[in-house]
Order: C-alpha cells, then sequence, then structure tokens
C-alpha cells in the first residue's frame, strides 16, 4: 500500500498534531536538568484547556506577571518564570523573597507572606498563594508555546510596570483569555468529537432504543460498533479504525453519560446551559465532571512525584501497564473483556500502522496480521497478577519504612494489609484517658501510636502475628532494590514522607487492581473460559484486521 | 436507572460536553508513538537556556530550527532584547564597510590586532565604573538566521579581553558594520 492511502488509513481522526505537541513540549521541559512540571501539574493543565475553564487561572497569571517582572530582576517576569529551576512552590517563594530587596520597579504595594503574594493595587487587591505558582507557571509555558513569546509580551505589556491598575490587569487577562480561545477554536478537535459523539449516540439509539442507560456500553456493543465500522476497509471513516480508539469513545460516553445522571438525580443542571457558544454552559461544571471521572487515573501521577516519588514503588513500564485499568476506573469491572480486548490486540494493531508507515510488502503485512496478539488474555491475566503481588510485595517493604521511622501511617498499613490480624494482645496495653467500651482501641490518638511503636516489635505484647508481619516487612524491604529501598536512607524525612504518602497510594492502586482480577475470575465470557475467549476473539481481530488493512 | 430518553436537553448536552473534554484530553495527553504530533520543536526553556546560560551553546538541533522557523528567530531576538544588559546601537557604514569598535553608553568593545600573532585579535570590552552589571555572554547577530554566542570572562577593572583569531566567526561578525550586538 503506498502513499495518501495508507496515511488515511493510520490517522486518527480528531488529534490535532499541533496542541499534542505543545503539550508534550510543556510535559518534557527541563529545568536545572529535571523536569520542570509534575505530571499532575501537566495533567490539570490539560483538564484546563480541555474543559475551556482556563480563563479564572489566566487571571492569576496576569496579576503573577504583574509582580514577577517587578520581582524578577533584569529580565523581568522572564527570569522568575524560567529561571528558578522546576516548577515548585519553594522556588517561586525563593526568588520572590530573594528579590525584595532589588525590584526591578516599584511601584504596586506587594506583601510577601508565608504563604504567597498579596497585592495591593490603587483599585483592590489580589493574592496568589506560592502552591498556585507551579501551575501558572506551566500555564506560561503552554501559552508561550502556543500564542508565542511575541504575542504574550505585547498582551503583557500593558500591565507591567508602576502605576498599574487592578482594573488593567483583568483588561490584559481578558485580552489573553481571548488569544487562547481563537487558538484552541482552531486547534482543539472539538468538531471530530462532536462527530464521534453522535454517531456512538445513533448507534446507540438503533441498538438499544432511545431509553438505553450507561450500561447499555457493554463489551458486545463495543465490539460489533467496531466491526461495523471497518467493514469499509481501507476507505473505512479515520474516527474509529482501531479497536483502542472505540473502547475509549465508549468508555468516555459512559463516564459522561453516568456523570450526567448523577447531575440529574441532583437536580444539579441548572448551570449548564443547552448552548455552549452563546454563554449558557459553565464549564465549571464540565471540569468537575472530569475532575471526577479522572480521580481513578490521579494516584499513578502522585506516585511520580515528591514526596512519593522518592521511591521507585513502579518503573515505567509497571506504570504504563496499568494507566488504562486506572482510566477505567469502575467501569472496568463492567467492561472487563473490552479492556482485555484493547490489551491484548491494539498493540498488534499499532505495529500494524507502523509497518504500514514504513511501507512494509504485502507478506510482512499479513504476517503481522496473522500473528495479531503478542500475548494470550491468560498472560495478560497472569500478569496483572504479578503486578498485584508485586505490588504487595512493595507495601509490606513500605511497612517496615515507616515502622522504622516510627511513622503512624504505619498503622493505617497494618490494618490495610492484614485486615483480620488480632490487635487484642495490644488493646489493654493501648487503651488511655477514661474508657467508654473494653473494645476500643484508639488507634488515632498520637500518644497511642508512639505506644504502638514501642510495642510492635515485642511477640509478649504485641502478639506473634503482629512480630511475624514486621519480620516479613523487613525482609520485603532487604529484599527490594529500586531507588528509596535502602535501610541508610530511612533517617531522611524526604524519604519517609515518601513511604507514607506512597504506601497510601499505592494501597488504593492495589485495591483497585485487586478488584478487577477477582472480575476477571468470575466473569461471565460468551465462551466458556479465557482460554476459549481468546481463540475466538482472535479469529474475529485477525480478519477484521485483513479487511481494514487489505481490503478482505 | 438514568435513561437516555429521560435525561433534559441540559443533561445531553453536558454529556456531550463531558464527553468532549474527556476525549480531547484522551487525544492531547497521550504518548504512545502512533500519535506523536510529528514535530519536535525548540521550547521557550530551550531559547532561555540558550541566551542565559554560558554552558549551553549552539547545537544542531537549535541551529537547524533557527533556519527553518522565522517565529522562533523572532522569539530568540525578542528574548534577547528582552533579558540584555545592553544592546548596542546600529553603527552608520563605514566607508570600508567594516568596523573596529564600537560604542555605547557606558561601553566600548574595541577590536585589537595581537602584536605577537598576527593572524588573532583581541576583542576588548571596557566598562565603565557605573555600568549597571558585568556581562557574560556576548550575543551577536550577522545575519537573520546567524546567531553566534559566546561566553565572557570575567571583567578585570572593568575590562574584559577574549582573544580570538582574525578570521572566526566572532571577529569576522563584529567587523560587519550591521552585525547586531548585546551583552548579557
Amino acid at each position: 500500500m503506498e502513499g495518501p492511502a495508507a496515511e488515511n488509513i493510520i490517522l486518527e481522526a480528531g488529534k490535532s498534531g499541533e496542541l499534542i505537541s505543545v503539550f508534550r513540549l510543556v510535559e518534557e521541559t527541563q529545568a536545572n536538568g529535571e523536569i520542570k512540571f509534575s505530571p499532575t501539574i501537566c495533567r490539570d493543565l490539560a483538564k484546563a484547556v480541555s474543559c475551556r475553564t482556563y480563563a479564572g487561572a489566566v487571571l492569576e497569571l496576569c496579576h503573577l506577571v504583574h509582580v514577577a517582572d517587578a520581582r524578577g530582576g533584569g529580565g523581568g517576569y522572564v527570569h522568575f518564570f524560567w529561571g528558578h529551576g522546576p516548577a515548585r512552590p519553594a522556588g517561586f517563594k525563593g526568588a520572590i523573597r530573594n528579590s525584595l530587596k532589588n525590584p526591578t520597579w516599584r511601584g504596586t504595594e506587594v506583601t510577601v507572606t508565608d504563604s504567597g503574594v498579596d497585592i495591593a493595587y490603587s483599585d483592590g487587591g489580589f493574592s496568589i498563594t506560592y502552591s498556585r505558582m507551579p501551575f501558572l507557571s506551566a500555564l506560561m509555558e503552554f501559552l508561550i508555546s502556543s500564542i508565542g513569546f511575541g504575542d504574550l509580551n505585547d498582551v503583557f505589556a500593558g500591565m507591567l510596570g508602576p502605576g498599574i491598575s487592578k482594573d488593567a490587569v483583568s483588561r490584559c487577562a481578558n485580552e489573553l483569555s481571548r488569544c487562547v480561545y481563537d487558538y484552541l477554536k482552531d486547534h482543539l478537535p472539538t468538531a471530530q468529537n462532536m462527530r464521534k459523539f453522535h454517531c456512538l449516540i445513533g448507534f446507540m439509539k438503533e441498538r438499544h432504543g432511545v431509553d438505553f442507560t450507561p450500561s447499555a456500553i457493554d463489551d458486545e456493543t463495543i465490539l460489533d460498533f467496531w466491526i461495523s465500522k471497518t467493514a469499509d476497509g481501507p476507505a473505512a471513516e479515520g474516527d474509529f479504525k482501531t479497536y483502542e480508539s472505540v473502547f475509549r469513545a465508549f468508555l468516555r460516553l459512559r463516564h459522561a453519560l453516568e456523570q450526567a445522571a448523577g447531575l440529574y438525580a441532583l437536580d444539579g443542571a441548572r448551570s449548564i446551559g443547552a448552548n455552549r457558544e452563546a454563554g449558557e454552559v459553565d464549564p465549571d461544571s464540565i471540569h468537575a465532571m472530569v475532575e471526577t471521572v479522572d480521580e481513578y487515573r490521579s494516584p499513578l501521577l502522585v506516585l511520580q512525584e515528591p514526596p512519593a516519588g522518592a521511591i521507585k514503588f513502579l518503573n515505567n513500564k509497571e506504570m504504563a501497564g496499568l494507566e488504562l485499568l486506572m482510566d477505567c476506573g469502575k467501569a472496568a469491572f463492567d467492561l472487563a473483556l473490552s479492556l482485555m480486548r484493547c490489551e491484548v490486540f491494539t498493540k498488534k494493531q499499532g505495529r500494524v500502522t507502523q509497518a504500514l508507515r514504513r511501507r512494509a510488502d504485502a507478506g510482512e503485512l499479513r504476517g503481522i496480521i496473522d500473528e495479531c496478539a503478542l500475548v494470550t488474555y491468560e498472560d495478560r491475566r497472569e500478569e496483572y497478577a504479578r503486578k498485584s503481588f508485586h505490588m504487595d510485595n512493595m507495601l509490606l517493604a513500605s511497612l517496615y519504612a515507616l515502622v522504622r521511622a516510627r511513622n503512624e501511617e504505619a498503622i493505617s498499613l497494618i490494618v490495610a494489609l492484614r485486615p483480620d490480624l488480632d490487635l487484642r494482645p495490644l488493646a489493654n496495653l493501648l487503651r488511655i484517658g477514661k474508657e467508654t467500651a473494653d473494645n476500643v482501641v484508639m488507634l488515632s490518638s498520637k500518644s497511642v501510636s508512639d505506644r504502638f511503636m514501642d510495642m510492635i516489635g515485642d511477640a509478649d505484647k504485641a502478639g506473634k502475628d503482629m512480630v511475624a508481619l514486621v519480620a516479613d516487612a523487613r525482609e520485603a524491604f532487604n529484599g527490594v532494590s529500586r531507588r528509596g529501598f535502602s535501610a541508610e536512607r530511612l533517617d531522611e524525612s524526604a524519604v519517609v514522607d515518601g513511604f507514607a504518602v506512597g504506601g497510601m497510594v499505592l494501597l488504593g492502586v492495589k485495591e483497585h487492581l485487586a478488584d478487577f482480577l477477582r472480575k476477571l475470575e468470575n466473569a461471565r465470557l460468551p465462551y466458556e473460559n479465557w482460554t476459549r475467549q481468546f481463540d475466538a476473539d482472535k479469529d474475529v481481530f485477525t480478519k477484521q484486521f485483513h479487511i481494514l488493512y487489505e481490503g478482505s | 436507572m438514568t435513561t437516555w430518553n429521560i435525561f433534559t436537553s441540559k443533561q445531553k448536552m453536558a454529556v456531550e460536553l463531558a464527553f468532549d473534554a474527556l476525549s480531547t484530553m484522551d487525544g492531547i495527553t497521550d504518548r504512545r508513538d502512533t500519535f506523536k504530533g510529528g514535530i519536535q520543536r525548540i521550547g521557550f526553556s530551550d531559547l532561555y537556556s540558550f541566551v542565559t546560560s554560558s554552558d549551553s551553546m549552539m547545537d544542531e538541533k537549535l541551529e537547524r530550527a533557527l533556519e527553518q522557523d522565522g517565529r522562533l528567530r523572532g522569539e530568540l531576538d525578542r528574548l534577547l532584547e528582552r533579558t540584555a544588559v545592553y544592546r548596542f546601537p546600529k553603527l552608520a557604514a563605514a566607508s570600508s564597510g567594516k568596523a573596529d569598535h564600537r560604542g555605547g553608553e557606558g561601553v566600548l568593545i574595541r577590536l585589537k590586532q595581537s602584536r605577537a600573532e598576527q593572524t588573532q585579535t583581541y576583542v576588548i570590552i571596557e566598562l565603565a565604573p557605573d555600568f549597571p552589571e558585568a556581562p557574560k555572554i556576548l550575543f551577536l547577530r550577522s545575519a537573520p538566521d546567524r546567531y553566534i554566542k559566546h561566553p565572557l570572562p570575567e571583567a578585570h577593572d572593568g575590562v574584559i579581553q577574549v582573544l580570538a583569531e582574525e578570521d572566526s566567526d566572532l571577529v569576522r561578525a563584529l567587523r560587519k558594520v550591521d552585525t547586531e550586538v548585546s551583552l548579557h
């Protein structure tokens, strides 16, 4: 296959190369040899852009630019945003404090507090916290990479220097928001997304009637839709060529339907207008819906950044292998087969498109398609089980680190890891103050947790099971040779904080995976087991790939 | 269970907008190779580092990007303008078409041939006592897409001295009257 026809097969509609490259630029930006923006900050930025909830942040950014220009030394705001290493609250705090004595210009009254800066204009005040500055810095990076330094600098010119009013800053922010709107109008794939949306809704109505529910989006529906959309072979529309694009589209539709149903239940759709262009839509409501859907994904981001990032709980491959499962949230349990199809067959579909890009000959292409799965469902299930085992081990190792550091989170981990552990031997020894009931163990009290830590290794006091758990934890810790798992570093507070925060986050990820594994174990499949299901699905995918990429 | 047909029009709009936002998020945060935007870009941070850090020199990637991308050149020019300690005014065309010194407020650049080695030339930067701060980098723009960056040694008694070959890019660019010169 050659030329435009091949490209047509590969490219997926709805993806703006320009916008993707700008986001990659922001994500990959380095400062002092480190990644400048944390994954959570980048994800928050993507949400603000996708939900069009950037206006408030643009206003904050303009106020910060106004202050930063005074505090940034000779280069003004440019030095403030780009001259202080990775974007962290402490870095911006230091930059502002250090420049207090030597501002570029004076005029606006700025008070530096422990939490941020208070700006007193002649016509009102504005405050910005240090914790907000990393996000505003990422927004600045996005704006400069999309709109450009020249246009951005022109907008900012109206609000720099002494004697500027709060109103003038607001006017500049409005102008900047208009620039962002114009840029996104050309680069957000809204039209393609709308087309996809109406196509999916049309299919659901046709298949299930107008009274379909979110749960009507099931494994069979998703597969049938993909087969129908790829039936035209190489001439098929670009929106739904890959099975993964179909799975993700239905997943997102299901998420959106569930969220809107929640709005209905609360009768809270008041702020949602029926016309976005007429300004009747409250973007914050959409942002809140997206935020809720995204809750399952965020733990993986938290594990990559301080303080949890100091500990390598999961490597990149392990992390990547969990992303789709976490993106699905609870929908993974209802769409377990679809998710497995996606995990097993779409990687190979990616190889087919790569082969097309390098214009592989027909024989090679056919070979790749015939061997259309790198692993079976059973392999994949075992892989998930191995990850679950690995996470159990990491949690056990984390427990040892926390016990050694006498960190209170050790107690939460013990309860989570061994919910059936008999804590009665400790009960009498831990009672403090007036008793209200004989069986109360007040684990939340700081003094109790201190006593708990004193006794945890003593079999006579804590019981044999507890002592055995701590011994297992020590063994697990000593058996891990990854970043952070070093006895010598357990005195460092950053490392202990990493175990405390990361341990609890990892626990949430592990519980989601454990629930999914149970679902796989008990799944009702069209065929009698996962092995038979794989054989049947392999025939379906092979046939469909031949149709899609070879025409028959 | 809520069904599609009993959703209000506002709810349906909410579903549509949430679907749009979630799909956009998936698209722009997708890191797999097949969905790459294709263009590996030079970011503003790269330009900032190039302009302000003595260690960051012009590499092949930046050079090619500046040759090909007019907007990037514009951004670099703006950044040079914004962060310069001093920008020299343009020189009037000399009869020879060559310059051997450039003067500005509190600063002078002179070119002086080495007596010991005639193929070498001293670039001497003299700073007045009240010059705001000692520059660390000399930037030259000798053509629209031709940038030369030269890290500077420390000033001694207000004088910075660099020894370069007469036919080096640095000296040749400084001799051209239409080269734009700035100190950083």
